[in-house]
């Protein structure tokens, strides 16, 4: 019998009772499809992760106050000031593009008609080129605003929105936080979400000078951001701002570090691990849905071998080989195994865009991952199909014709 | 009229755990092309066992079972299949029509597996149905034709190879007898005018008769082998008026060669 013969003979018996072929290969379509949605979710995850820490800056240095433990609680803390901040400057400068000291607390803001609760960031002028910041209009404050304290300040696009909603030119006008008035010099370029979650367009950049004499903010250093000129620098960067923090804190050899320097590409690494992780296991545990699904599958073909055991009989009578009805049978199940490998690939690509449409990541479904999502359906349905093909190959033909 | 069937002491023991059943115990017999032989027996007689090794479905214990020149009784079961299928027909008791595949489809499934074109499968089909009688009933189910239809149909199916042999294990046995007349009639027709050998196997002696030659079977042994059940029934038929005075008929031919 050719082989496309054998395909339609095939066809015509699953068809013969859908509802019982379609559950069978329910155990397939839920595998596939969980499998190709979540790989999906977790590419387009790490994408979009990737994505947004390329726009904090790949080489970007944070150094913060008081150690960190694996778990991420702050040990030992020793406050971070602006002479440490001078301290790298001098020593590591060389191979930075900049050291910015930042210090930022959350403040009410009001302009003239409205009122908006947001960050204010204090630092210096390097804090632009540091962390990539455009000036859409105006000027970002100077060295000599931070040597003045001026009152002045940049205000980011949502900030804007916010207290300037009816698009009046915010340049020139005044803001007042907690009394102290501060003029508007510029406003920044949209940046958008931080990976960690904060939108990075609700903040106002103020000197540090000014916040810390004017606004009243504590003497202290929410945290030192710089970065390394190049990629390759960026481990060198680490160890000698390390270094130099240890002995401007006076820290004795063996004692810990009470401070923490972390690269933003870390960061990007471990976010990475973490998704893969996560894709892995739930491959796994989609891969024993499949493999129950392929259970099922031989389930129901051996159900079905013994209720055709006269047809087997019949055929094999006029003339059907033992190869004949094993490879019908089979056709059978990896039909069956590959009707499910389509519907679950279906399933899990609608899955992948709905997931990216609430998520607000890429869709990312690679050809590849459907590629194999259909072999795998094959392999399963030939896996699971062969023990009952077997079976019926080796029916004896004068007791299949006598059973009833 | 070559020797189609030849078999040389043929014995066939089961082996069923704790005892061994003797089916036949050592049966020769020799069948000429264009005849149409009936193999009698009560049940239990070995009868059954003999048709099963005559149509390649079992193997023989021992002995020789030579098939057209060629000696089957050691052939493989894809081998024995390939011969099923090119060279025998089968006819059931039960029809054994696939029920969920129309007349037409029943009847093209042996050239299905011989490996023959969709196309040509379908003309030759509904060419045979068309000379069993069916031609306009080729896309019913099984389940919408009455017994003689599908036995028909069945019929059909056995000779769209073209085989050398018709096997028919109780042909009529379900059905009416009326139509059981019909069937064994147009046994009669294709075995005249077609010279399509047939062997037909039936418990009753009235049934054996149609064919030209009957064979008993008792206790795994022939019992007797002649013509002359067929020789009386033509005879009665020439005096009813059913068929026509012969003075000479070729079958006579036949007679000395059954011996």
């Amino acid at each position: 019998m050719s082989f496309f013969s054998a395909i339609r003979v095939a066809l015509s018996a699953l068809l013969v009772n859908k509802g019982r072929s379609f559950l069978t290969s329910l155990g397939i379509v839920i595998g596939i499809g969980a499998v190709i949605a979540m790989v999906s979710a977790g590419s387009g995850a790490r994408y979009k992760l990737e994505d947004r820490l390329d726009s904090l800056g790949k080489n970007l240095i944070l150094i913060r106050p008081g150690s960190r433990s694996a778990q991420g609680f702050t040990q030992d803390y020793e406050p971070l000031t602006r002479d440490d901040a001078e301290a790298i400057r001098k020593r590591v400068g060389n191979i930075l593009t900049g050291v910015a000291e930042s210090q930022i607390t959350p403040r009410l803001v009001q302009s003239r008609t409205a009122v908006h609760g947001t960050q204010i960031v204090g630092s210096v002028p390097e804090l632009r080129e540091i962390r990539n910041w455009k000036v859409a209009m105006g000027r970002f404050y100077s060295d000599d605003d931070v040597k003045k304290a001026a009152r002045v300040c940049l205000i980011g696009q949502t900030v804007r929105q916010k207290l300037f909603p009816d698009s009046t030119d915010p340049i020139g006008k005044d803001l007042n936080v907690g009394g102290v008035h501060l003029r508007v010099i510029g406003v920044l370029g949209e940046k958008g979400r931080s990976p960690t979650g904060p939108d990075q367009d609700d903040q106002v950049f103020v000197p540090i000078t000014t916040m810390q004499s004017q606004l009243g903010a504590r003497k202290e250093i929410t945290l030192i951001v710089c970065a390394a000129k190049s990629e390759n620098l960026l481990d060198r960067a680490k160890e000698e701002i390390t270094k130099v923090l240890r002995e401007h804190h006076h820290l004795r050899p063996g004692a810990a570090d009470n401070f923490d320097v972390s690269s933003v590409r870390e960061m990007a690494e471990l976010a990475v691990v973490v998704t893969t992780v996560m894709q892995i296991l739930i491959a796994i545990i989609a891969s024993i849905s499949l493999i129950v699904g392929g259970v099922g599958i031989m389930n129901i073909m051996l159900v079905s071998v013994t209720e055709r055991t006269r047809e087997i009989g019949i055929r094999m009578a006029i003339g059907a080989t033992p190869m004949d009805v094993l490879v019908q049978f089979l056709i059978e199940a990896v039909v069956l195994a590959l009707v499910g490998g389509v519907i679950g690939i279906t399933l899990g690509i609608s899955g992948a865009v709905g997931l990216s449409h609430l998520a607000g990541w890429p869709v990312v479904v690679q050809p590849g991952t459907v590629l194999i999502a259909f072999i795998v359906a094959a392999g399963v349905g030939i896996f699971f199909g062969y023990y009952p093909a077997l079976k019926a190959s080796r029916l004896d033909p004068i007791e299949a014709l006598r059973y009833e | 009229m070559g020797i189609l069937i030849a078999l040389d002491n043929i014995e066939k023991i089961y082996n069923t755990g704790a005892m061994k059943v003797p089916a036949l115990c050592g049966v020769s017999l020799t069948v000429h092309s264009e005849e149409f032989v009936a193999i009698m027996g009560a049940s239990g007689s070995g009868k059954s066992t003999l048709m099963n090794i005559l149509g390649c479905l079992d193997r023989p214990t021992s002995g020789t079972y030579r098939f057209d020149g060629q000696d089957v009784s050691q052939l493989s079961r894809q081998e024995l299949a390939h011969i099923r299928n090119r060279k025998m027909g089968f006819v059931f008791q039960g029809f054994n029509l696939l029920k969920r595949h129309s007349a037409v489809e029943n009847v093209e499934m042996p050239l299905l597996y011989a490996g023959v074109s969709s196309a040509e499968r379908r003309r030759r089909a509904l060419t045979m149905l068309e000379i069993v009688g069916l031609a306009n009933r080729g896309h019913h189910m099984p389940n919408q034709l009455s017994g003689g239809q599908q036995q028909r149909a069945a019929i059909a199916r056995a000779l769209i190879n073209q085989p050398q042999i018709i096997l028919a294990d109780e042909p009529t046995g379900n059905l009416d007898s009326h139509t059981s007349d019909e069937i064994l009639r147009e046994f009669q027709k294709i075995n005249q005018e077609r010279g399509q050998t047939i062997i037909m196997v039936t418990h009753d002696p009235h049934i054996a008769s149609y064919a030209d030659r009957q064979i008993v079977v008792r206790d795994g042994l022939i019992e007797s082998d002649s013509t002359a059940g067929a020789q009386l029934r033509r005879h009665e038929e020439e005096m009813d008026g059913v068929i026509p005075l012969k003075t000479s008929s070729p079958r006579k031919s036949l007679q000395s060669k059954a011996r």
